[in-house]
């Protein structure tokens, strides 16, 4: 019997989403939780033509991901907490010269070394991070092994459409897990599409250069250029999915794994008479804004589910709620939030026993 | 619909038992997934993966009620027997788990897994005994169409033999109410 | 009768200090290129130091990313452009300090690029301070005021060396102080490129270079300094040519 499903990982639906995506050149070093991604590049990557290497380090392998998207080619890295810390200097250098690139990031708990288990405290580093400077990276939150592969292949339009790093926000639970994935189509990439690429052109021709782009640019050029490119990434690319939220008491708001649990919560609360709604981002960076405008008068506050030990998308709600409702955090930290731990916290909410939480 | 935990030694093939599970459940047109206890998580005795089976959108796939545990040694049936829902299904391997008593609200069921597995020549079986004795005591799919799935499964990754179905049916029909 | 000329990727003049050795190496790599007729199809890789300037002087297409990590990015690129003439031009700082790590698996790969390390003992673009792998015992550096004292800041390392111990297809070193050298140096420089060409896997060549401004010494004496001084420490020649490997 064929079936139009694949069961697989998350993490090698982003791999495999990634090649069918066109996606020709992947560098990164081995870190738990996404160390498949690496696994199953090193596998199939040579298959499709395209080039593996297992760097020294992050950054090397960063490095050579830059000389390759300067050349037109697709490309990928993938690293985690820690590992992703090293990536942030070549992602500001990709961001400066305009190269596009697609990274990918499997949360785990913890500072420092951290723990390998799923966590979801890398919201700020994505949301506001990507090295020193003024720029964004466009940031998808995948919370099923379908959407794995779905915003990963996307992410390499979203990539070169605005010349942009685009960051997979995975986690050590969505990476992990096996679920049924329908593939999107191979698609082959044509790396000479580019009119800012390197290919190594003739004498006459006009010379390529792959660095700061204020350089060529001017400053007060590219100033406007950037201004204007992260204006327009944030109009058009809200992502988000809406839940219940009809005559909703009290909203959900989470990304990721966590919002697995949300939409179970939200299910069983209403079937025991409890009004709860979800608010799912798709897109983290830029916030879905827009999602918050549409909410019911019902709504008496919103609640951000969270696996992290202080509210970090919460100060990203309060600004889409313009701090109109009060703000609750319910945050679990190390452990994966639970359908009954969510709605118990719902109930003393609207118990009143619970403060608003001040977002720090 | 059934939250299931299948949780065992590391080596005992618990991960592959719920691989197959979703497999086979995924081919009959269930929604399935899968969740691994891994690394740190595994230090101390129990490998585990959570499997959520359902005809609707699975929400949680890490489950913290349970409908169905397999149990193939003794720190397992002890981490897990309290995440039990009424009437639930528990499996345990006696050859590893010898309990005085069991609670009321479940029923429980056992197979002598690894020594059926290791009688039978196919001693990295006994996932597969424990899975047969789940499969009919749930009732969760239908046995024979199970164990051509099970089949199935091992033919895709070219290494199946006859004993692995020998040892489902070995589970299928030797286990004993407890 | 043969006619000195300029080669023709020379379009620009480079910003680098009087009696700089950049210029010259920049010169004997435009050379090189021209002459295995390789100037249709060269991606240069510069590092965001004094090799930096290159990029507008030469009529080839560049990349500079990360302070040190030209290595690795001439490999990303040479990954993906097999067949474009794929140069690394950067300076001892980048190659040998922070981004001692990006050289040596290129090394280990033996990604098939040509990359030229300019050895002039100093950090050039920030003023002048001391280079842990290359700046001479006792020479006084503006990070090293009293003079390099190997107690605490440790001995100048021949990195060639150290480079000789992976499979590559050449290293070698070379000088600018006289006209012998500077003909030698762009014999190594050639080979380097004609390795590439060839696929034999990579090349790496060290020009001993002088830094007037920086060792605040006239054009003449830093040259003295190197005959007498730098070369003493770092010898010239080959260190390792594998030869041919098909």
């Amino acid at each position: 019997m064929s079936v139009d499903y694949v069961l697989m990982k998350g993490n090698e639906a982003i791999a495999e989403a990634a090649l069918r995506a066109g996606c020709r050149f992947y560098a990164g070093y081995p870190i738990t939780p996404q160390s498949e991604i690496l696994e199953y590049m090193s596998v199939h990557m040579a298959k499709r033509g395209g080039v593996f290497i297992q760097g020294e380090n992050e950054i090397a392998s960063m490095s050579m991901l830059f000389g390759a998207a300067a050349c037109g080619a697709r490309c990928m890295s993938s690293s985690s907490g820690p590992g992703f810390d090293l990536k942030q200097e070549e992602i500001s250098y990709l961001s400066a010269a305009g190269l596009p690139a697609v990274l990918v990031n499997a949360m785990r708990y913890g500072l420092g070394d951290g723990e390998i288990t799923a966590g979801q405290d890398s919201y700020w580093v994505s949301t506001r991070g990507g090295g020193h400077g003024d720029k964004r990276l466009l940031v998808l939150a995948p919370a099923s092994v379908q959407e794995c592969a779905d915003l990963t292949y996307l992410a390499f339009d979203l990539a070169e459409k605005y010349r942009n790093v685009v960051e997979i926000l995975s986690d050590g639970a969505i990476c992990q897990m096996i679920e049924k994935c329908v593939l999107p189509e191979p698609r082959e990439h044509d790396m000479n599409k580019f009119d800012w690429a390197l290919t190594g052109k003739p004498r006459e021709a006009r010379k390529n250069k792959a660095y700061n782009l204020s350089y060529y640019m001017g400053y007060e050029a590219y100033d406007r250029y950037m201004r204007e490119k992260i204006e327009s990434m944030f109009e058009n690319e809200q992502r988000w999915e809406e839940f219940m939220l009809e005559d909703a008491e009290l909203v959900l708001v989470a990304y990721g794994i966590s919002s697995r649990a949300c939409r179970s919560a939200v299910r069983q609360a209403r079937r025991d008479g409890m009004k709860l709604g979800l608010i799912r981002p798709i897109s983290v960076w830029p916030f879905p804004r827009r999602a918050f405008a549409g909410v019911p008068d019902s709504v008496r506050g919103y609640v951000s589910v969270e696996m992290s030990i202080t509210t970090q998308m919460g100060e990203d709600i309060q600004l889409a709620t313009e701090f109109s409702k009060p703000l609750y955090a319910y945050l679990t930290s190390k452990e994966i939030p639970t359908v009954e731990g969510i709605i118990a916290y719902c109930q003393e909410i609207l118990a009143g026993n619970i403060k608003p939480t001040e977002v720090l | 619909m059934a939250d299931i935990i299948m949780a065992g030694f590391g080596g005992q093939g618990v991960l592959t038992a719920g691989k197959i599970l979703i497999d086979v459940a995924a081919r009959e047109g269930k929604n399935v997934s899968w969740t691994s206890s891994y690394g740190a998580e595994m230090r101390g005795g129990t490998a585990s993966c959570s499997v959520v089976i359902s005809d609707e959108e699975i929400g949680s796939p890490y489950p913290t009620k349970l409908d169905i545990l397999l149990a193939m040694n003794e720190p397992s049936y002890d981490k897990f027997i309290g995440s039990m829902r009424d009437g639930g299904l528990v499996i345990v391997n006696t050859s590893l788990v010898a309990k005085s008593g069991y609670p009321d609200n479940v029923r429980v069921y056992g197979v002598d897994a690894t020594d059926m597995a290791n009688a039978a020549g196919n001693g990295r079986a006994a996932n597969l005994v424990m899975l047969g004795a789940m499969i009919k005591a749930s009732g969760l799919l239908d046995v024979d169409r199970f164990g051509a799935g099970l089949d199935a499964y091992f033919d895709a990754k070219g290494k199946n033999t006859p004993k692995n179905a020998e040892c489902y049916r070995l589970g299928a029909t030797s286990l004993r109410e407890l | 009768m043969p006619v000195f000329r300029k080669p023709e990727s020379i379009i620009n003049t480079a910003g680098y200090c009087g009696g700089c050795g950049h210029g010259v190496i920049q010169r004997l790599i435009a050379e090189s290129i021209e002459e295995l007729g390789l100037q249709d199809h060269v991606i240069g890789c510069v590092d965001i130091a004094c090799s930096f300037w290159s990029q507008d002087a030469l009529n080839f297409e560049f990349i500079a990313g990360p302070h040190g990590r030209c290595a690795a990015v001439a490999t990303g690129i040479k990954k993906v452009r097999p067949d474009a003439t794929v140069y690394v031009h950067a300076g001892d700082g980048c190659s040998y300090v922070i981004g001692l790590s990006e050289t040596i698996y290129a090394a280990i790969r033996d990604v098939p690029i040509t990359m030229v390390v300019v050895n002039n003992g100093i950090f050039g673009m920030t003023g002048g301070q001391l280079n842990l792998a290359t700046t001479l015992i006792g020479d006084k550096t503006l990070s090293s005021k009293a003079g390099r004292d190997p107690k605490t800041m440790g001995h100048p390392v021949d990195m060639l060396k150290t480079i000789a111990n992976c499979d590559v297809a050449f290293a070698a070193r070379g000088a600018l102080y006289d006209v012998k050298h500077i003909d030698e140096t762009k014999r190594y420089i050639k080979k380097g490129f004609q390795n590439q060409v060839e696929n034999r896997g990579f090349s790496i060549i060290e020009v001993l270079s002088p830094c007037p401004t920086n060792w605040k010494l006239s054009p003449v004496d830093a040259m003295a300094k190197i005959k007498n001084e730098t070369e003493k420490v770092f010898p010239v020649g080959v260190y390792v040519d594998r030869g041919g490997k098909d």
